[in-house]
């Protein structure tokens, strides 16, 4: 399958390694399956709210959502009426909200409700829109401030993140829309 | 007026209070003894409420303010702060900009709209009003979101995102500043407000999907059912609640 996996960072790259390695070929143009990784610990810094400039939230949340909704529209484009996969991911900082995290949760949870709205629209034109979340460690600057997910520890260890992109963007995965698999070993339920 | 007087000595702050759900919340607040500032964007639509809760008996004032700016809501607390000495609870509920509309066809003036009245204000209001919600002893900030914050939206698909970037901030800033004594909550309403009422003109079959979904079988009153939550979560009694999203809509949305 023809992927397009947007994003530069640890989690991009991680994807594409694992989707490469199952056989799946990244493209930028004529793809049949778009994921949206743009998460980066290099930018994810933490920020008590009362320091936060208007050019971090910008760059947090405007910026992460604009990408967003552009790389949902171009891949509908693209996908030009044949109907197709779109993953968006997010940490689970989304759900549980973060300690000096306030901007980048905001963007997370957007990507994660905007899956919703985008598999409401699109799913009639065969267009399955569903969404990742991740662990925190896996993108953010500092996890540990943040705050915890979960008292727990991870059910599952060692999550294979590839697996389930796979799964989401075959069709397979058609018959679902707007849906959110968590894939964090088990500390967000 | 109300017989409950636990906001007795309160300074609450309610942007978009000249109309709709903000107007319910600000009579429901004023009622249970704050004072309660009227944040609105004109004064042709606050201080009609204002002057109707003083009439009432109640406590209010209106200040213009356009959440789309930094400067103009700084400039609300700034001066309710000078004027009154406190700001125990900080209500942001303006919200302007949704208009069906398919996602790719979408005007970006539109999105950014919706972005700035919800995303870009709650981190404003919350940031601007913190030194002072952590100088009481009962600071509260409490944004108003929407159940499509949570379910997304057919009609208004940016209008979701938005709107969802408010629960996170709550959560956020609940872990943030419990420390500092501070609960963060949201309430995701659906009522009888001329932003419905035009949602429904948008969408002719919206009110039947809402009523037939709704267990309670009707649309919500913006002071009695939707204020009343509010004030809770502004009082004393909800002092061990944060980070909560307490969705008022008659029992429609059932999936926490």
């Amino acid at each position: 399958m023809k992927i397009r996996v947007v994003g530069t960072g640890p989690l991009a790259k991680q994807l594409g390694v694992s989707l490469e390695d199952r056989g799946h070929t990244l493209v930028d143009q004529g793809y049949e399956a778009m994921v949206f990784a743009p998460w980066d610990p290099a930018v994810m810094i933490p920020r008590p709210l009362a320091e936060l400039t208007d050019t971090e939230f910008d760059v947090a949340w405007q910026q992460t959502m604009d990408a967003a909704v552009a790389a949902c529209t171009e891949a509908r484009s693209t996908f030009n009426g044949r109907g197709g996969s779109i993953v968006l991911t997010l940490p689970t900082t989304a759900l549980a909200g973060g300690d000096h995290y306030a901007h980048w949760a905001a963007a997370a949870e957007g990507v994660h409700i905007l899956t919703k709205s985008t598999a409401r629209q699109w799913g009639p034109e065969g267009i399955a829109v569903n969404a990742l979340a991740v662990s925190p460690t896996l993108v953010l600057a500092d996890a540990v401030v943040a705050g915890p997910v979960s008292i727990a520890t991870p059910a599952v260890p060692d999550a294979e993140l590839g697996a389930v992109v796979e799964f989401l963007c075959s069709s397979d995965a058609r018959n679902l829309a707007g849906q959110l698999l968590t894939v964090d070993g088990g500390l967000w339920m | 007026m109300d017989v409950n007087r636990s906001l007795e000595g309160r300074v609450a702050i309610v942007t978009g209070a000249g109309q709709g759900v903000g107007e319910g919340i600000a009579r429901k607040l004023a009622s249970c003894g704050a004072h309660v500032v009227i944040a609105a964007r004109r004064a042709e639509t606050g201080e009609p409420v204002a002057s109707a809760i003083r009439a009432a008996g109640g406590s209010a004032e209106c200040v213009v303010t356009d959440v789309t700016t930094r400067e103009s809501i700084a400039a609300c607390i700034d001066g309710i702060v000078a004027a009154h000495g406190r700001l125990d609870v900080m209500v942001h509920n303006a919200f302007a900009g949704g208009q069906a509309s398919r996602l790719e066809e979408t005007p970006a003036d539109a999105w950014y709209q919706m972005s700035r009245t919800s995303a870009w204000a709650s981190f404003w209001c919350a940031q601007l009003s913190y030194p002072h919600l952590k100088a009481s002893d009962q600071g509260r900030l409490i944004l108003v979101t929407s159940p499509s914050g949570i379910e997304g939206s057919a009609n208004i698909p940016l209008y979701s995102p938005s709107k969802a970037a408010q629960r996170a901030i709550a959560k956020s800033l609940a872990r943030e500043w419990g420390a500092d004594g501070i609960c963060v909550n949201c309430i995701a309403p659906v009522a009888e407000t001329p932003a419905l009422a035009s949602a429904f003109s948008q969408v002719p079959t919206l009110r039947g999907a809402i009523e037939a979904r709704t267990p309670l079988g009707r649309i919500g009153d913006p002071t009695d059912d939707i204020g009343g939550v509010v004030a809770f979560l502004a009082g004393r009694d909800s002092g061990y609640v944060s980070g909560q999203t307490i969705v008022c809509d008659g029992g429609s949305f059932l999936g926490l």
